[in-house]
């Protein structure tokens, strides 16, 4: 989803200019980001979640939070906030409250637009310096990215029931054995492909950013392509990526039947513990993106396989057994 | 095309009215009129809809009597439904087969 989301690095001004088109309205997409409850689950980078300690949202009012890093590192966090305008500008200065090891002082501004119903959102970061900014421009420009990607999956959902469909199914196995079998390569090659496909790749990089690209063919030898992103990895509980059709050389592709499918879709996979030696798999799969036709497509899918219109399917095989 | 065809039948199924249109047209073929029947929509409102339907080819409409009634269009739907089956069952087979690994590896 990178590919919705762009920065631009004004040659005039220290910032960072990050933007998204988010299919979600505006005061959905403010009550997120203002939110503790909202925040801790996609704020910052891929693979990070957060800790809140305060939240006082006002003008002279801060917020106090520590993120954690996909590494395990932590990073103490101030906000304080200098505007609060619901549901358009948030803006705020930053630094890490005199805890942890790194102090990135900036100001920071949320700016939410309305374009039609859905939300351009505009993250801007202003550095001390021209110099400071081309420091951390590095990091800073991906991680702004996947930050909005992040509130664009959460608040997808919460925008419109369609952009999610979930499945679910339990497994006499533990939550350890049930996570090793849906992500190590090995265990996946059992039982991922249907029987009589052969696998051509299996390529796995597993780590947050790391890609898994995959290949089978029938025995027609018709081949379908498939690739990964992970985005989020909590051994044994959670598993998030981002999956999309693929061509041989790992470049995106449309859905090989359908051309309005959505090019890319965000799964997350939880594995509950429902004992010692039962998990319950949930796997959601959830549309982000901002292409009307793609989403409805994605939800008409859906509501054909949860009953929305079976009755008619149902009538059509009445009709075919009779005549 | 093939793939467009199933992308207008998608799109077309998208909407809740029109699928509640199939629904009732299930129980036999209907006039326009008594399709708009249930819903609080303009006639002109309620032809589009029949419109999208019938483009998409899930619905035909009769030539010859005077009130052009509309009836379900089985071959149309029987499209949707094998691709549908297609997607669904994809992964609805692959937790049985990870069901059934799981299993044969346990002891």
């Amino acid at each position: 989803m990178s590919r919705l989301a762009q920065t631009i690095l004004p040659k005039d001004k220290p910032q960072i200019i990050t933007t998204r088109l988010i299919a979600a309205p505006r005061e959905l997409v403010w009550k997120a980001l203002t939110t503790p409850e909202h925040l801790q689950h996609f704020w910052g980078p891929d693979g990070f979640t957060n800790t809140y300690r305060q939240f006082d949202l006002r003008v002279g009012g801060q917020a106090l939070f520590t993120m954690h890093g996909p590494d395990g590192t932590d990073y103490p966090n101030r906000f304080k906030f200098l505007a609060v305008e619901p549901p358009h500008l948030l803006r705020f200065d930053h630094d890490n409250g005199g805890e942890g090891p790194v102090d990135h002082r900036f100001v920071g501004e949320l700016e939410l637009f309305d374009e039609a119903g859905k939300t351009r959102i505009e993250l801007r970061v202003t550095e001390k310096s021209m110099e400071a900014r081309d420091m951390v421009a590095g990091f800073a420009v991906e991680g702004g990215q996947q930050n909005l990607d992040r509130l664009a999956t959460y608040v997808a959902p919460m925008a419109a029931e369609k952009n999610l469909f979930t499945i679910e199914r339990s497994f006499a196995v533990s939550q350890q054995r049930l996570f090793k079998a849906c992500t190590n390569v090995e265990d996946m090659m059992q039982w991922f492909a249907a029987p009589g496909m052969k696998v051509i790749r299996a390529s796995q990089d597993f780590r947050v950013g790391g890609v898994y690209h995959y290949g089978t063919a029938s025995p027609q030898g018709q081949e379908m392509w498939g690739k990964v992103t992970y985005k989020e990895i909590t051994p044994n509980s959670r598993l998030v990526y981002l999956q999309s059709f693929s061509d041989k050389d790992g470049g995106i592709t449309a859905h090989p039947m359908s051309p309005t499918w959505p090019k890319e879709m965000v799964t997350v996979f939880e594995f509950i513990p429902e004992g010692e030696k039962q998990t319950r798999l949930k796997i959601s799969w959830i549309y982000a993106g901002v292409d009307d036709t793609e989403a409805n497509t994605f939800h008409a899918a859906h509501e054909g396989m949860t009953g929305g219109w079976t009755g008619s399917l149902d009538a059509l095989q009445k009709y075919l057994n009779t005549n | 095309m093939r793939e467009d065809r199933l992308s207008l039948k998608l799109q077309a199924l998208a909407d809740p009215t029109r699928r509640a249109m199939l629904a009732r047209l299930r129980l036999g073929e209907a006039t326009v009129n008594e399709l708009a029947q249930p819903f609080e929509m303009s006639l002109p409102a309620i032809s589009k809809h029949i419109k999208v339907l019938q483009q998409a080819g899930l619905i035909t409409r009769s030539r010859h009597a005077q009130q052009r009634p509309c009836q379900l269009s089985p071959e149309g739907l029987q499209e949707v439904d094998e691709w549908m089956k297609a997607y669904r069952d994809v992964w609805v087979d692959r937790l049985s087969r990870l069901d059934a690994y799981l299993q044969s590896v346990k002891e």
